[in-house]
């Protein structure tokens, strides 16, 4: 322990020849990640200032130098500036970054949510405990293409299995309309939430199971009721858990909900309407279909920065509960 | 022994970061050479040169290449849809067909999804690499024209084919590009729209096809009677807007309207104009008008057939493709066993002021660039658009054969329910052939898609104010997309 301040002093270089063989190992790994995640990143920065269209796609890192035309194209389809008032060659982006926003808050709050609920209760002792954990990880192992095909089938209006089951316990009277319209955006995110629920329901299992029992008994005998067992034990214990959960939410809202909508509303034209447009299906839609890639490059480079905005934002709320990790 | 050791963990280290970039470099240089090994060794000296100088435009270069190899082995790769209910076996029945008669060619297909085709076939356009011969959706020729990724058939090769004039007009005209002269592509089959419904209810209203599918009033009084007398069914079913058809049902209404998608000269919309706005705001309104299955917004094209199928709906925009369900039998999936199977009919949709047209889409075959077996490539598209392989193959995925002869053949010609489509098609009318087409195409359904929210929201008739307002939208997007 008294030597950990000293391995701070140390030069990059320094620790690296220290752990030269751990750094040796983990080498194909930094290679692999640089090929697979940066040389794309740094040609998708150079795409965005090229104009790269239909007719010089062939080009490609070759075509013409437009510098920042396509940045200024974006934030003229976001702000309304243009020479008509507004650039039209790109539309709905203002719309489905709303969407997005509104689509990142629910999604975040019911797979937190509903995941931990659902930790908590698969933390208890029961009879069917490893049935219960086992179902629940089910909706991980369908791929989103198929959860998106399932949920068109669930959502529809005439014998749709939501709204018979809405219907069948008279939740409702008439049948709800979800494929088409203002909820749209909450079928969506619905369907969405299924498919997130494995994955934080069990980090969350993961960080209560660790949770040392003899800190509840202690409450206990100290007269705490089951609400403030889980306000002051539990939750302070999995927050940087939850932390890294909120992360994740964050870039899964953000880049997410392409393949669910693109199955689950028009069997692959990737359009869910004006009440469900997300950033990435309209950046792809309009970057694919209308041939601006030097556009699509633009926007998603701006998409990454406002994401990075977000996650700067978060690393202030939580940089305590990491540290403290 | 850590100093023993360190050696063999660098080496092993250099090794592993070697092979990776080896493998990462290599993989496109190697593809090639394994695809082509089992081709004749001979004519690989000979594809070398025409390879590096793949870049040239004539495919005059190609050619030399393609006559060597008629002593040994060729191999074609084609690329395909899934086109019917049996999509590999309809395409195996035809490259079988076409093999046998013509020993030393092999035709090798790889099925795309309707999803990602666009984007593989334009990769591989850009990237000079894939196969040599496509199917294309009727809209994507000009695309790929325009970026130079097809090679043109020559006159020579079209009259082997029966000439320009062999096929049916509106097919043709996918298959060229506006300001550039050439055909592209082929046309295989079309689809071609119409208005499938069911004789016995029909019957049952007392109303003869010729004036229940007259024009739209005399339309929307045979819906309306209908319901009338059969609680349980509903008028009719389209899909809205979550499907590929968007624009293609709503432009049946604009050009019936006497309206355009375009104008004559292809360089401006026009399908925001009052005929326009009048024929979609007809459309529009027959949700409105209670005339439509409830939840007909919702579904794709192909839960509208299910729909029709069940009974649920006295008619449906669609195509010919269900008289292969009512004719196939109930244990393979089809709908013998059906009210609907014996009672399926076809007319051709409503006359408006501006007449009775139909949308024909369908597919066109075209040859890579970078075919590097084009004599081959020639016969094989030559093969598929002959008499024989039109008729087996249309029938065998559901659609129209292209071609005027397959279509003159009497076991179209005769069928009752083929005959509107040949009728329908006659008047059919397409896409534009444009570059720009594909981006025209999105905005179009993106707008339209949007007009279905808001009838679906609206909770009555959707006014003209509010269609012109969504087609005005499109139009200016078009219009910035084409330069005006």
């Amino acid at each position: 322990m008294a030597l950990a301040p000293k391995k701070n002093k140390l030069s990059l270089w320094q620790r690296i020849r220290q752990n030269s063989l751990a750094y040796k190992f983990i080498a194909p790994t930094i290679v692999a990640m640089l090929v697979v995640h940066l040389i794309p990143i740094v040609q998708g920065l150079y795409l965005s200032l090229l104009d790269v269209r239909l007719t010089t796609l062939t080009l490609y890192l070759k075509a013409p130098f437009v510098g920042l035309k396509y940045y200024i194209e974006v934030f003229n389809a976001i702000f309304g500036i243009g020479e008509d008032g507004a650039s039209s060659r790109v539309t709905g982006l203002i719309n489905a970054a709303s969407n997005t926003l509104v689509y990142t808050i629910w999604t975040n709050i019911g797979t937190l949510g509903v995941g931990l609920i659902l930790a908590m209760l698969l933390n208890r002792n029961f009879r069917w405990r490893g049935i219960a954990r086992t179902l629940v990880l089910l909706p991980w192992v369908v791929p989103t293409f198929v959860t998106g095909t399932i949920f068109n089938f669930i959502w529809l209006e005439q014998g749709g299995l939501a709204n018979r089951i809405l219907l069948g316990l008279n939740i409702v009277d008439t049948p709800i309309t979800w494929l088409i319209g203002p909820n749209s955006l909450y079928a969506l995110v619905i369907a969405t939430v299924w498919r997130g629920l494995p994955f934080t329901t069990i980090m969350f299992l993961a960080a209560i199971q660790v949770i040392p029992t003899d800190l509840y008994e202690a409450a206990s005998l100290d007269g705490a009721n089951g609400w403030q067992r889980f306000r002051h034990i539990t939750l302070p214990l999995i927050k940087p858990i939850a932390a890294t959960q909120v992360l994740f939410g964050l870039i899964n809202g953000f880049y997410g909900g392409y393949n669910i909508a693109v199955q689950m509303f028009g069997g692959g034209t990737g359009f869910a309407g004006e009440y469900a447009d997300l950033l990435v299906p309209a950046i792809t839609r309009q970057t694919w279909e209308r041939h601006l890639y030097g556009f699509g490059s633009a926007a998603s480079v701006i998409l990454m920065g406002m994401l990075l905005i977000f996650v700067g934002i978060w690393y202030r709320t939580f940089r305590d509960s990491l540290r403290a990790e | 022994m850590q100093r023993s050791r360190r050696p063999f963990i660098n080496w092993l280290t250099l090794l592993t970061l070697i092979s990776m970039i080896l493998v990462a470099c290599g993989g496109a240089e190697t593809a090639p050479t394994a695809t082509t090994a089992p081709a004749a060794t001979a004519t690989t000296a000979a594809q070398v040169e025409p390879t590096t100088a793949a870049t040239a435009e004539t495919a005059a270069t190609t050619e030399p290449a393609t006559a060597e190899p008629a002593a040994g082995e060729v191999t074609l790769k084609l690329w395909h849809m899934p086109n019917g209910a049996a999509p590999a076996d309809a395409i195996q029945a035809e490259i079988d067909a076409f093999e046998k008669a013509n020993p030393g060619i092999n035709v090798e297909p790889e099925m795309l999804d309707w999803g990602a085709a666009f984007q593989r076939i334009q990769t591989s356009v850009q990237g000079g690499e894939g196969p040599c011969l496509t199917q294309l959706g009727t809209t994507w020729n000009p695309t790929f024209a325009a970026m130079g990724g097809l090679r043109p058939f020559t006159a020579e090769e079209i009259t082997a084919m029966g000439g320009s004039d062999s096929f049916v007009a509106a097919s043709w005209a996918t298959s060229q590009l506006q300001g550039m002269e050439g055909t592209f592509s082929i046309p295989w089959f079309a689809d071609v729209r119409a208005l499938a419904y069911r004789k016995d209810l029909l019957e049952k209203a007392g109303l003869k096809p010729e004036d229940a599918f007259k024009d739209w009033a005399s339309f929307k009084t045979t819906l309306a009677t209908i319901q009338e007398q059969n609680p349980d069914v509903a008028g009719i079913a389209f899909p809205g807007r979550n499907d590929w058809n968007v624009w293609q049902n709503s432009s049946m209404w604009i050009w019936n309207s006497g309206g355009d998608l375009l104008s004559s000269d292809l360089s401006e919309a026009t399908f925001n104009s009052d005929a326009a706005v009048a024929g979609v705001s007809e459309f529009a309104n027959l949700y409105s008008s209670k005339l439509t299955v409830t939840n007909t917004l919702e579904l794709n094209s192909a839960q509208v057939d299910a729909s029709f199928g069940d009974g649920r709906t006295f008619s449906a925009i669609t195509g010919p493709w269900l008289i292969s369900n009512a004719r196939t039998a109930a244990d393979a999936g089809g709908w013998t066993n059906r009210a609907v199977a014996d009672n399926l009919a076809y007319a051709e949709f409503p006359a408006g002021p501006g007449g009775s047209y139909t949308f024909v889409g369908g597919s066109n075959l075209a040859i890579l660039k970078s075919c590097e077996n084009v004599e081959a490539a020639v016969k094989f598209v030559q093969f598929l658009a002959g008499n024989e392989s039109q008729l087996r193959y249309s029938q065998a995925i559901g659609m129209l054969p292209a071609t005027k002869t397959a279509q003159a053949d009497a076991s179209i010609a005769s069928d009752p329910l083929y005959s509107v489509f040949i009728s329908a098609a006659a008047k059919g009318k397409t896409s534009a052939p444009i570059a720009e087409w594909g981006q025209v195409e999105s905005v179009l359904n993106e707008q339209l898609g949007s007009l279905w929210d808001d009838v679906a929201t609206a909770g009555g008739p959707v006014s003209a104010e509010v269609v012109k307002t969504r087609l005005d939208q499109a139009a200016q997007t078009v219009n910035e997309l084409l330069g005006k």
